[in-house]
């Protein structure tokens, strides 16, 4: 079997002479694949469905799947044979085993197609043992990178209404898979960050510093100089966790997600939040080495612009290293707890903008995001 | 602190020093005062407040780091440009003055702020908000009593957010107004009815009294 992966990559604006498309489709037409698939998120999906009709065209016979977070039953529109819904790994090798005549499509887990008319929904199948999945690196090709991307966990403990994270469930790859290619990544690739994608790296604070000591540990081995990035909850933070962290030898940025500062807008998102015990973070923080970024969300239910006036006021007062407001306009996501509910979005059966609220129109919600950057343009000049 | 604080003069304390200040400055002797003051401030954002008259026939400003400007006229416009190469920026336009067409010349300020003068002129809010919307800038307005506007609308809602105007005497016909304090009228030009209804501007309340600062964004 042969795969081949290809990325969008980053595409500005809307291009007329339509180069990225007519690459892959060609590349599509002249390698003639049985399968092409695509991991569809907010900024890939549109563009994913209009691939799955344009390759039917060009070639009825090329089975085309779509998976991600993203996707649902919905998805199954012209041009897209199977959707998976859930984790990739397990559904994606059961369905090319169904493809091959080795198993029926009863027996593929995570999947969505029409069968004789009917949708078929199957069951579905998380991936217990994390380890049991290849490290994506030993695949690669390419041995420089600017940032190599590692996970050390799935899923989140907490369960925000916006985010997806906590689906399906929480689980750990081992500290013995993590610690081997760990030691891989570092003494084949060559890179400047290494980022932890977990949704909240500080959740066991144990574990955190396990694998933050392997990176040191393969930091000193190969000599290299590196960055290391990860998202924290700022509640986990503590005196003893900042001066550890702030005690290894490469640097340390973290990103903490807050969103709000308004009982109404988290109780809402089921995001409680202790502010006392952030705030203490950002104190802490502000003291460290660790560089850091706070994020807030507009247009949240609940909010208003006063609501969310607070809120910047209480990152400008806190997070004082940071020197601007960090906001982003509330995109409801697919099969999350938002996107499930009536919500007034930009696209409707795609992740995309919120239009409007209960509380706050269009209108509003623009001049949020003008409000946060002219006072980021004033900030400038402090 | 990172915001600004609006003073004059005589106002200024040494504890004020590491903060953004904007001196208001009526006449020459008190923008020299000022500018005096602001060669040992410590804080980077060093700024004056004074009409475009005064500013136009003050020599270069070295010293000073952002100006605010009360535009009397849209002549001196580029001769305020030039002055403030590298200077924080911010326009004050009287309603009679605003047009689109001013707003696409403003490019340059960080902040365009039209102040109002009467009841008729809020006829033209929404041809207002619209070109600045075009410019891709947040409408800031001055000098409409906050019982004019909607305060809770976000649009509606831009000087009780920009600073508390302090030394400014309130008509006996605003007495009992829950805003009274963070509202800039001066008497002229409108007919106040003040707002008691403490449950409907519950959230303004609430953002008001959460900050105790003499400047807010």
């Amino acid at each position: 079997m042969e795969l081949k992966e290809f990325s969008f990559g980053n595409r500005v604006g809307y291009e007329t002479n339509k180069n990225v498309e007519l690459q892959v489709l060609s590349y599509i037409m002249l390698s003639r694949p049985d399968v092409v698939a695509f991991s569809n998120y907010i900024w890939s999906s549109e563009m994913a469905q209009d691939f799955a009709r344009a390759i039917k065209q060009i070639d009825s016979r090329i089975t085309v799947v779509l998976g991600g977070v993203e996707v649902d039953k919905n998805h199954l529109k012209s041009g897209v044979d199977f959707v998976i819904t859930g984790e990739g790994e397990i559904a994606l090798t059961e369905l090319v085993d169904f493809l091959q005549g080795k198993c029926t499509i009863e027996d593929v887990s995570n999947v969505i197609c029409v069968r004789e008319g009917v949708v078929l929904e199957n069951k579905k199948k998380v991936v217990q043992s994390l380890d049991t999945i290849p490290f994506p690196y030993r695949f690669s090709d390419v041995k420089h990178f600017d940032a190599v991307r590692i996970e050390t966990s799935r899923g989140c403990v907490y369960n925000c209404n916006f985010c997806y994270y906590a689906q399906p469930e929480f689980r750990n790859f081992s500290l013995g898979y993590l610690r081997e290619n760990l030691a891989y990544l570092f003494s084949e690739f060559s890179f400047r960050n290494l980022t932890f994608l977990d949704a909240n790296f500080n959740t066991n604070a144990v574990r955190m510093f396990e694998i933050l000591d392997m990176v040191e540990e393969n930091v000193k081995k190969c000599g290299k100089k590196i960055e290391v990035h990860c998202e924290l909850r700022p509640e986990l933070i503590d005196a003893q966790m900042v001066g550890r962290m702030s005690g290894y030898s490469f640097r340390i940025r973290v990103e903490l997600g807050f969103q709000s500062s308004n009982a109404i807008v988290l109780k809402l998102a089921n995001r409680p939040t202790n502010l006392v015990r952030v705030k203490e973070a950002l104190a802490l923080l502000d003291k460290s080495s660790i560089a850091y970024k706070i994020d807030l969300m507009y247009g949240l239910p609940g909010d208003t612009f006063f609501s969310f006036l607070q809120s910047m006021q209480f990152l400008l007062r806190h997070a004082l290293k940071q020197r601007k407001v960090v906001a982003h306009h509330f995109m409801v996501l697919n099969n999350t707890t938002f996107g499930m509910q009536e919500m007034v979005r930009f696209t409707p059966n795609t992740s995309s903008m919120i239009l409007k609220t209960q509380t706050q129109d269009t209108f509003e919600l623009y001049l949020t995001k003008l409000f946060v950057e002219m006072v980021n343009s004033e900030l400038e000049w402090y | 602190m990172l915001q600004k604080m609006f003073l004059k003069v005589g106002e200024y304390i040494p504890e004020y020093r590491s903060r953004a200040v904007v001196f208001l400055a009526d006449t020459m002797d008190e923008f020299l005062a000022a500018e005096e003051i602001l060669k040992n401030h410590g804080h980077k954002f060093r700024g004056v407040q004074l009409k475009s008259s005064l500013f136009v026939s003050l020599p270069q400003l070295d010293i000073v780091t952002a100006v605010s400007i009360v535009l009397e006229d849209v002549l001196c416009l580029d001769d305020i440009f030039k002055k403030c190469q590298r200077k924080y920026m911010e326009l004050i336009v009287p309603y009679s003055l605003f047009s689109a067409d001013l707003l696409k010349r403003c490019e340059r300020a960080e902040r365009v702020i039209v102040s109002f003068s009467n009841e008729e002129e809020l006829a033209g809010l929404n041809e207002m908000f619209k070109a600045f919307i075009t410019w891709k800038r947040f409408p800031l307005m001055l000098n409409v009593p906050l019982c004019k506007i909607d305060v809770r609308d976000v649009k509606h809602a831009a000087e009780i957010y920009l600073r508390r105007m302090s030394g400014v005497v309130k008509p006996m016909a605003c007495g009992g107004c829950l805003l009274q304090r963070y509202c800039s009228f001066n008497g002229k030009g409108f007919v106040p009815v003040p707002l008691v209804d403490a449950e409907k501007y519950a959230g303004v309340l609430t953002f008001l009294s959460d900050e105790d600062s003499t400047a807010r964004f």
